[in-house]
């Protein structure tokens, strides 16, 4: 399980890739959360961070980004 | 002719606005994603053709991931409607394209909006309409739904496309992909479930990227293309980004930025500061609302009713009706809105000198407070904590709806996704959220005694909250997912759609909260009449004088309480001068938690089943017993 602390997040981020569950990689792309795209955050907090895209507010919670980063590695492992 | 047509898109592009402007007709229009639960029609004639328009829930894909989502791709699926209008939001076009190209699978015309075209020429965003007509083969409408700017346009293509019945081609994807599909579609071709009304190529996506209700399908495929199944399925997602966004490059000629995140936006996400804004906005609203209430409460009943109304009702029907049962039913045998009892007396004052001015005020800031972007917004701070009790930030609004009326704020719980997360956020509402009618009854009944047991009420409330909550979150079954939400622009409500909505609202509360209040009414009335209360009473005396330290009339209340909390609490009024004020705090927490009323038991029975309906009144039984046992043993030894 990767450290949260490692998850440092910078100016912008870039969702991980096609390894996803595939229901959340839809519902993350059909809301313009697409894998590999460069993406701006706004803000960012101990409960998540504030993501713009394509001029939309998108808030993803911290557990959010942890299933992200945590699925990807967990299957890269 | 007649022809069916559903408005379809995202959450928060103007759909009802444009609902609004193309029908004519009330719709709640909401900031929230997924509000538009309930699905509204209206009907408009347009050059020979009756249309019937739907304006569906929001959605960001045909593969559903809550009740709403999945109300709205029903509407296409099950109800094959004539045509699709896709609302997109003319700032972030990229987005919208997914489930464009989704919809071009369907085989039903389609029309694309761009609305709030206004937002984007103000922020600098041009699109080629034409190219994109053109690219997609399907007629682009640009509208600014708020002005009423290009709705006449719209209809036109709506009867152009009505009358061609065209449907667009199905997007061209990478011809791996579309290769795999039509083997797919190949081997449906005779299993098509007999109800469902979509081409063979949108079943065949929605079967490649999983979806649960077609699964049975997927399961005798060959073994050959269904082990391949998620791969394609990931391919598909993949390569229809990839072609929305190789689209988007193609027709933007203009890309600025459109979005200025607020101060407020930033902070949020900050775990101190966004739980203390948060609540502070709370705070702020609930207390200013119930202020105003209060105040309405107060002084409409004093100046009309007892200035104008009661006099004149009393005196009228005193020399029309002799002494008897209808005139006891009508008016009761004595003046007073708490002992009189009468239908066109406490029944009449209850609903329109009392909950309805409430309930204007309540629904109006609840508008204000959708259409801003402000309701939405709680979510994000409020997440982390109400995930410690089983729901998530998404169940906010709920809850807010739920604080005017749990009938509301129950329904609204379709917009969350997991049954765990209705479940508790229904339960709150019960045990931890009085409606405003009955917060208004409590404030009159309790706040007698001092605003100290008003806090109290609520401090008690809200720690069985927390304390249910808890345990439900670790006894219940389920894994609720972590949040992800848009959150809308900033917006100046528009007093239009809040009266509208409010208008909307109040007149679903009168069709179905005041029969409830009236027949609450009439049922305690006919109780003093036969005399039935008091054997009621001393049936429960035991449990009401004994651990709860209760008199025995308090049984009026509980009997009432089951139709209408709010009127069940402002009857306790009138055994009042019986009660110490730890007794009417233990009486109204008593009222408060120990059974739903009517109209919110009927729809968490709709919504949650029997099985947990019943789970749910076991649990309130348990509450009741334990706090006002726990309230009776206090206000027993500080009364000694």
């Amino acid at each position: 399980m990767p450290n949260l602390r490692s998850l440092e997040i910078k100016e912008f981020i870039m969702l991980p890739g096609t390894k996803l569950d595939l229901k959340l990689l839809n519902r993350l792309t059909s809301m313009g959360l697409v894998p590999g795209r460069r993406i701006s955050v706004i803000s960012k907090g101990k409960s998540g961070i504030l993501l713009e895209v394509d001029n939309s507010m998108i808030f993803v919670s911290r557990e959010m980004l942890r299933l992200l980063f945590c699925q990807v590695d967990d299957r890269e492992r | 002719m007649n022809a069916k047509v559903v408005l379809f898109g995202h959450p928060n592009v103007g759909k009802s606005i444009l609902f609004n402007q193309l029908t004519g007709l009330t719709a709640t229009v909401s900031n929230y994603p997924g509000t538009t639960v309930e699905v509204y029609e209206g009907k408009v004639k347009v050059e020979g053709f009756h249309l019937r328009i739907l304006d569906a829930p929001g959605a960001y894909s045909l593969l559903a991931t809550n009740e709403a989502e999945d109300v709205a791709r029903r509407l296409l699926f099950e109800d094959r409607p004539d045509m699709i209008i896709q609302v997109a939001d003319a700032t972030s076009l990229r987005r919208h394209l997914y489930l464009t190209l989704e919809l071009m699978e369907l085989g039903l015309p389609l029309i694309l909006v761009l609305n709030q075209v206004d937002r984007a020429e103000r922020a600098g965003i041009k699109i080629d309409r034409e190219k994109l007509e053109q690219i997609l083969g399907v007629p682009v409408v640009e509208t600014a739904a708020v002005e009423g700017r290009g709705i006449k346009e719209l209809l036109n293509a709506v009867v152009n496309v009505l009358r061609s019945k065209k449907a667009p081609n199905p997007p061209k994807l990478p011809s791996e992909i579309r290769r795999h599909l039509a083997k797919l579609e190949e081997c449906l071709s005779d299993r098509l479930p007999s109800k469902l009304r979509i081409s063979k190529r949108a079943l065949a996506s929605l079967i490649a990227l999983g979806d649960r209700e077609f699964s049975y399908l997927a399961e005798n495929l060959p073994n050959k293309l269904r082990e391949h199944l998620e791969s394609l399925g990931r391919d598909l997602v993949l390569a229809r980004a990839e072609l929305a966004d190789t689209i988007y490059k193609r027709v933007i000629v203009s890309e600025k930025k459109a979005l200025k995140p607020s101060t407020i936006d930033r902070l949020l996400v900050k775990p101190v500061t966004g739980l203390i804004l948060a609540s502070s906005i709370t705070l702020a609203i609930v207390w200013s609302v119930l202020a105003i209430v209060h105040e309405v409460a107060h002084k409409l009943p004093s100046i009309l009713y007892y200035g104008f109304y009661e006099p004149i009702v009393r005196e009228g029907l005193d020399a029309i009706l002799p002494d008897g049962l209808l005139k006891y039913i009508l008016i009761g045998d004595s003046p007073g809105i708490y002992s009189s009892l009468g239908l066109l007396t406490t029944g009449v004052f209850f609903v329109f000198f009392m909950i309805l001015p409430c309930l204007f005020i309540l629904y109006f800031a609840l508008g204000v407070l959708e259409d801003s972007g402000i309701l939405p917004r709680l979510g994000v701070p409020f997440d982390a904590p109400l995930r410690k009790i089983g729901a998530c930030g998404e169940a906010v609004c709920p809850i807010v709806a739920g604080s005017g009326c749990s009938i509301v704020g129950i329904f609204a719980t379709r917009i969350l996704r997991t049954e765990k997360a209705k479940f508790i956020a229904s339960f709150i509402q019960w045990i931890g959220v009085p409606c405003m009618a009955e917060q208004v009854m409590i404030w009159l009944v309790l706040g007698c005694y001092g605003s100290i047991y008003v806090t109290l009420l609520y401090l008690i409330l809200l720690m069985t909250t927390i304390v249910a909550g808890m345990i439900l979150n670790a006894l219940l079954p389920g894994y609720e997912e972590p949040l992800i939400m848009e959150l809308p622009p900033w917006r100046r409500p528009q007093l239009r759609n809040v009266i509208k909505k409010t208008v909307v609202r109040l007149r679903e509360f009168l069709f179905k909260g005041v029969p409830l209040i009236i027949l609450g009414v009439l049922i305690v009335n006919l109780l003093y009449y036969t005399g039935l209360i008091g054997a009621l009473a001393e049936s429960l005396t035991p449990i009401l004088s004994g651990p709860f330290n209760l008199p025995s009339h308090v049984i009026a209340s509980l009997v009432i309480g089951v139709l209408r909390k709010d009127v069940a609490v402002g009857v306790l009024m009138a055994v009042a001068p019986e009660m110490t004020a730890l007794q009417m705090l233990t009486a109204v927490t008593v009222v408060t938690l120990y059974f739903p009323c009517i109209g919110s038991l009927v729809v968490a029975l709709k919504e949650l089943g029997l099985k947990r309906t019943l789970l749910m009144i076991a649990i309130m039984t348990i509450i009741t017993a334990a706090t006002g046992s726990i309230l009776g043993s206090l206000s027993r030894i500080y009364s000694s």
